[in-house]
Formats: C-alpha cells, sequence, structure tokens
C-alpha cells in the first residue's frame, strides 16, 4: 500500500508534460479502472528532479525505491482497480524507461517478494511473461509483474497484469479524452476517475460507510472526476479539480463538494503550515476547483520519510 | 396442688409476656423505621441550582429540559423504554416500565472546566433525580459499581460534608460523584468532584462571572429545551480547539481565538430538531473569518448526518459582531425507528 502511495505521489507531482511523453503507459490501464494517474517527461523536470532526489535520500528504505533509482522511468501511469473482498487494494503500475534500459530483474523480484520473501514464479500470458511471487501475504502491495512491448507493468498480483495485457484501456474512454481537453495546458499530471458504470462511487461508498461520513453528496451524480497538476517548483504546486455532473439537478451538490473539498485542503495544509487558495467556478455541467498551495517542500521530505498514508493518518 | 398449678401457670406466662412485649416492641420500632423512611423518601430534597454546582474555571455548559409533558421527550423515552425491554425477560421489561419514566430527571446539565495546570479538561454531567437520589444514597457502593468506570476498589470520602465515591483504573466514563440536594453530581475525575464539592460549600473563591454564569443558565433554564453555553474569553475553548489541530493535523476551526464565546440553543420536536448557534466574535472584522469555519463544520456535519440518513439544512449568517447558525434536522425519528428495526 505504502509503495503504490509513494508512486502515486511521485505521479502526482512530477514534472513535464504528461500528454506530450509518448510513451502511452495509458494504454495498458484497463478501461474498468476506478481511477488513473499519467504522468511523463519524468526526467526532463527540475521539480521531479527534486523530488527523486529527495525520496532517493529520504530514511524509509524499500525495494521499490531501490528498483526504481536503478533505472531512469520516463513515464508512469498509477490505477486503482474496482476492488474486490479479499483485494481491498488492487492496484497496477505502467512503467517506461529510456531506451536501451534494462531494469533488474533481481531487484523486480525483491519488489514482488515483499517482506514474506515469496516464491518467484512465472506463467505465459498473450505472449508475455508474468512473474509473480506465490503465497505472498499482503495484498496490497505489488505482487507480479510483466514487460508488456517496453512497457513495465506492475500489479497487485498476476490477475491485475493479466488485465493490462487484455484492454480495452482508458485511452478510448470518451469522458477521458474530455478529461485531458479541460486539463489546462502544460500540466505535470493529471488523474482520472471513471464513473460511467458507477466505478468511482462503488470505490468510495465502503469508504464512506468505514468513516461514517458521505465525502461526495454528488457521488452518484458525477460523470468522471479529473485533476491536473503542476510542480512549479519543490516548494509550489498548482492544479485543478474537475467534476463533472451527469445529472444537471444535482449540480448545486457537485457545487458543495467542490468547495468542501477545497476548504478541506486548506484546512489540512494549515495544520502543517502550508498556504493553500482556491476557488470554485461553474459552467453549465461542470464544476472547477482550481487551487494553489504553496510551502510544500517540508510536506514532500515528511511524506518520504514516513511514508504516503502516515501524511492522512490522525496521529500525524 | 391448686396452688401449685397457678404457679407453674404464671411461672410460664411472664417469658410469654417478655417476649411478646420484645416482638411488639421490635414491630414497633420497625414500623416506626419503616414510616421515618417512607417520610424522608417521601419529602422532596433540596433543589440545587445547577449554578451553584458548577465547577471553578468552567467555560462550558450544556443544559437540556426533559418535560416528561413534553410529547417529543414522551416519544423518546417511549423510544428507549422500548428498546430496553425488546429484549429482555418479563421481570426486566415490567421494571423499565415501571422505573423509566420515574427514572428520567426533569433535567440533564454538563458543564467543562479547564485544568488550570494544563491537564486534561474535567466533565460534570448534573443529573436532578430528585427522590430517587434519596434510593441512590443508601444504595451506596451498588450504584457505584454500575456507575463509576475503571477496575479498582469503590473509595468512599467525605469532602466538604458531601460524601464522594470514586474508583481508579478506568480511562475513559465517569470516575468519580456524589448527590447534593436531589442532584447525582457525576465527573470523570475524583478531582473535578471535590472541585464542585468545594465550590458548592462556597469554601473556594467564587469568581464573579461564574455567578453571572448561573444567573444566565437559570434563566436560559425557563425557557430553552436545550441550551449550550461556551465562554472562550480566557481562551480555554480556544486550547481545547487547538490541542485537537495539533492532535489530528487538521485545523477545522482556525478562527477559534477571534470566538468570545458561544450560545446554542435547540428546540427538540417530535419529528424536527431545529437549533441556533451563534458565535460571539471578539471583534467584526473577524466574523467573516468564523462564518467560514462555520460554513466548512456545517459542511462536514451535513455529510455525516447523510451517511446516517438524516438530512441536515442550515443557513450562516454573519453579521456584526456575530456569526449565527440556524439548522434544522427533519425527520430524526424516522431514521432513529428505522436504525432501531435494522439492529
Amino acid at each position: 500500500m505504502r509503495k503504490i502511495g509513494i508512486l502515486l505521489c511521485l505521479a502526482l507531482a512530477s514534472a513535464g508534460s504528461a500528454f506530450a511523453a509518448g510513451f502511452d503507459t495509458q494504454k495498458r490501464i484497463p478501461a474498468g479502472a476506478v481511477a488513473a494517474v499519467t504522468v511523463g517527461s519524468i526526467q526532463g523536470d527540475a521539480g521531479l528532479s527534486w523530488m527523486l532526489g529527495a525520496w532517493g535520500k529520504s530514511k524509509r528504505q524499500s525495494p521499490l525505491r531501490d528498483f526504481l533509482k536503478s533505472v531512469s522511468p520516463q513515464e508512469l501511469s498509477i490505477a486503482f482497480l474496482p476492488e474486490t473482498k479479499d483485494k481491498p487494494m488492487y492496484a497496477l503500475a505502467v512503467i517506461a524507461f529510456a531506451k536501451g534500459a534494462s531494469p533488474d530483474k533481481a531487484l523486480l523480484a525483491k519488489v514482488i517478494a515483499g517482506s514474506k520473501d515469496a516464491k518467484i514464479e512465472t506463467v505465459g500470458y498473450k505472449g508475455s511473461n508474468i512473474v509473480y511471487g506465490s503465497g505472498k501475504a499482503d495484498p496490497a502491495d505489488f505482487g507480479a509483474y510483466a514487460f508488456v512491448q517496453d512497457l513495465l507493468v506492475l500489479g497487485t498480483d498476476a490477475d491485475a497484469v493479466k488485465k493490462a495485457i487484455d484492454g480495452p484501456s482508458i485511452d478510448g474512454s470518451a469522458n477521458y479524452a474530455k478529461a485531458i481537453g479541460q486539463a489546462p495546458k502544460g500540466m505535470d499530471g493529471i488523474l482520472f476517475a471513471e464513473n460511467a458504470q458507477s466505478q468511482f462511487s462503488d470505490f468510495i461508498v465502503p469508504r464512506e460507510k468505514k468513516w461514517n461520513m458521505d465525502l461526495l453528496l454528488s457521488a452518484d451524480a458525477l460523470s468522471y472526476l479529473g485533476a491536473s497538476f503542476d510542480i512549479a517548483s519543490p516548494s509550489k504546486l498548482v492544479g485543478t479539480i474537475v467534476f463533472q455532473a451527469s445529472k444537471p439537478d444535482r449540480l448545486a451538490d457537485v457545487k458543495d463538494d467542490a468547495g468542501f473539498i477545497g476548504e478541506a485542503f486548506k484546512r489540512k495544509f494549515l495544520a502543517d503550515k502550508i498556504q493553500y487558495s482556491g476557488t470554485v467556478d461553474v459552467k453549465d455541467n461542470t464544476v472547477t476547483l482550481s487551487f494553489q498551495i504553496e510551502g510544500l517542500e517540508p510536506l514532500w521530505t515528511k511524506l518520504f520519510d514516513g511514508g504516503v498514508l502516515n501524511l492522512f493518518s490522525p496521529a500525524s | 396442688m391448686g396452688k401449685s398449678s397457678d404457679s407453674i401457670e404464671s411461672n410460664t406466662e411472664a417469658p410469654k409476656r417478655l417476649w411478646k412485649r420484645i416482638v411488639l416492641g421490635i414491630l414497633l420500632a420497625l414500623a416506626a423505621a419503616t414510616l421515618g423512611l417512607g417520610v424522608w423518601l417521601a419529602l422532596p430534597p433540596e433543589r440545587v441550582p445547577t449554578a451553584r454546582l458548577l465547577p471553578s474555571g468552567p467555560f462550558a455548559y450544556f443544559t437540556i429540559r426533559l418535560d416528561r409533558d413534553d410529547p417529543a421527550v414522551r416519544a423518546i423515552v417511549a423510544r428507549i423504554e422500548e428498546r430496553l425491554s425488546s429484549r429482555g425477560s418479563f421481570p426486566r421489561r415490567l421494571a423499565v416500565s415501571a422505573l423509566l419514566p420515574g427514572a428520567l430527571p426533569p433535567s440533564l446539565s454538563a458543564a467543562i472546566r479547564s485544568d488550570p495546570s494544563g491537564g486534561e479538561a474535567g466533565l460534570l454531567v448534573y443529573a436532578d433525580l430528585g427522590r430517587l437520589s434519596k434510593v441512590l444514597r443508601l444504595a451506596g457502593n451498588r450504584v457505584a459499581e454500575s456507575l463509576l468506570r475503571g477496575s479498582g476498589p469503590i473509595i468512599k470520602e467525605v469532602s466538604n460534608g458531601k460524601v464522594v465515591r470514586s474508583r481508579a483504573g478506568g480511562s475513559l466514563g465517569f470516575a468519580a460523584y456524589t448527590v447534593v440536594g436531589g442532584t447525582l453530581v457525576l465527573g470523570t475525575s475524583r478531582a473535578v468532584v471535590v472541585d464542585c464539592c468545594a465550590q458548592y460549600a462556597g469554601k473556594e473563591a467564587g469568581d464573579e462571572r461564574r455567578a453571572a454564569w448561573g444567573e444566565a443558565l437559570e434563566k436560559a433554564m425557563a425557557y430553552r429545551r436545550a441550551y449550550l453555553y461556551a465562554d472562550n474569553r480566557d481562551g480555554s475553548l480556544s486550547r481545547l480547539v487547538n490541542a485537537a489541530t495539533d492532535k489530528y493535523s487538521f485545523a477545522a476551526f482556525p478562527s477559534i481565538d477571534s470566538v468570545a464565546s458561544i450560545n446554542a440553543s435547540v428546540l427538540v420536536l417530535e419529528d424536527e430538531i431545529k437549533g441556533r448557534i451563534a458565535f460571539a466574535s471578539t471583534s467584526a472584522e473577524k466574523t467573516e473569518a468564523i462564518a467560514s469555519d462555520i460554513r466548512f463544520i456545517y459542511g462536514a456535519a451535513k455529510r455525516v448526518a447523510r451517511s446516517a440518513g438524516l438530512k441536515l439544512r442550515g443557513e450562516i449568517l454573519g453579521e456584526g459582531n456575530e456569526a449565527v447558525f440556524d439548522f434544522s434536522l427533519p425527520g430524526y425519528m424516522e431514521v432513529l425507528s428505522a436504525s432501531e428495526k435494522k439492529q
């Protein structure tokens, strides 16, 4: 879980245009994914270089960090797949490397073996070899990988990797295309949450039950949710979150959600002495939360040292 | 022969008479004691205004009237009764229906005091039990066992003329109690209950603000069903909110230092709860920041309520030195019934 969180954070924080990178990692994200993040031109941006450096120097050791330090990822997509009872966190990461890079398979084996040192096995699937750790106890970490046309696909398990190989991909979704179109130019990363078949609301409902709180009043009235981010400097992040309403009569709820999320961000950052400012705009069925966050550098360091989840922990 | 038989008779009559007298004496004593106890139990205990039982340094006070003639209160009591007796045996059902209505205090209040040494805040709950308070006194440790949390033995002491029972070893819930007049006073620590006894006895230096509070609260009790007052002029409420901000790394109420006091009144109707929370600002220019925080808290409360199947409606108005939040919660009883049925 922590590995996925770190990757997600790096993805969100990456610099360079995600959409101009051309490695098409998003083409390996299944259309049924609940949410996906894509970032590109990872090596060519000062902001991300700082991020990668900070992560490399962080106190927390992990096989995933060792692996990513050994290669030079160029583009990265992370996705959450619809969860099942035995897989409460079902994730996929697709990584593109520079031409000629040869990822260290021994390090990759450590990533999927986890702390239990699972037995590594291989299975052939549609022309690719899926390597997976058998008998692995923690279903939240990456437990399998495969190289699919020069892209590394890491999944919670071999089935997740198979979904990436099978397609169809999120790239063919009309909502995904709309979300890309709505993102301001020059953004570093995009997050897309599909709700065409209630994937996103189905994903959020069990969490809301656990928190005893309906986080989004409009979860069932959204067509999709798209967010884009730009790391202007190690300290500054600007971005937008687009809430696309599917039911015009619920626009008031959608606007309420955008405002509430903005305020929640502000208050979370305020407690860490980070400045947040944001505005909510409504146009037709689209509600956009635009924001700017300054003073993030210590938070990134804390994040890499303590792990992503600790950032959101009540005790942090 | 006749004489000797008379003498034997008189010899056996004397102890009989003595026994009769003893038994009669005991019966008379018992009857007198029962009568005395009955009279004592029948006499209403002294009604102590809760304001006199406030601890030193109070900064928040809550009170709710539980008028048994009120339809909403009757409906709530009926639900509690139904719930308590639904799964019990016949004697339990009988006991619940016989005792519950009488056990309901006409008012329930709570006060929070800040620890002058910077420790944890103390909570006191007051229940005006009337004659039932006398039963509590008689039952002694048996009641203490069920009222007080913790694993330690019940310790009985007399503080300023009042019997205080406390128990160590518990981290949550009530740790001590006393009965003053007809009021049961439960506290989260022994210290806070002892402090309450000292304040009642007037041995501690009374502060002016506390006296003013008492007056205001008594008035509030007269016309409002539920009332809350929190005083932040000495920053007690700020300290509590800021500690929560640090603990949870989330600033839900960053403008708390600009809040001088909070007044809330809530009306519980049969099918709706409605109320008003007024935040007095330290200056007019701080009012908008307070209103913004209230808007966020309302947003969070609305989402929590919706998760429970309730629709919280509210309106926030910031003007002059006051930010006001008016709210209503319709259909709460229906949701309560549905949740009981589910269980």
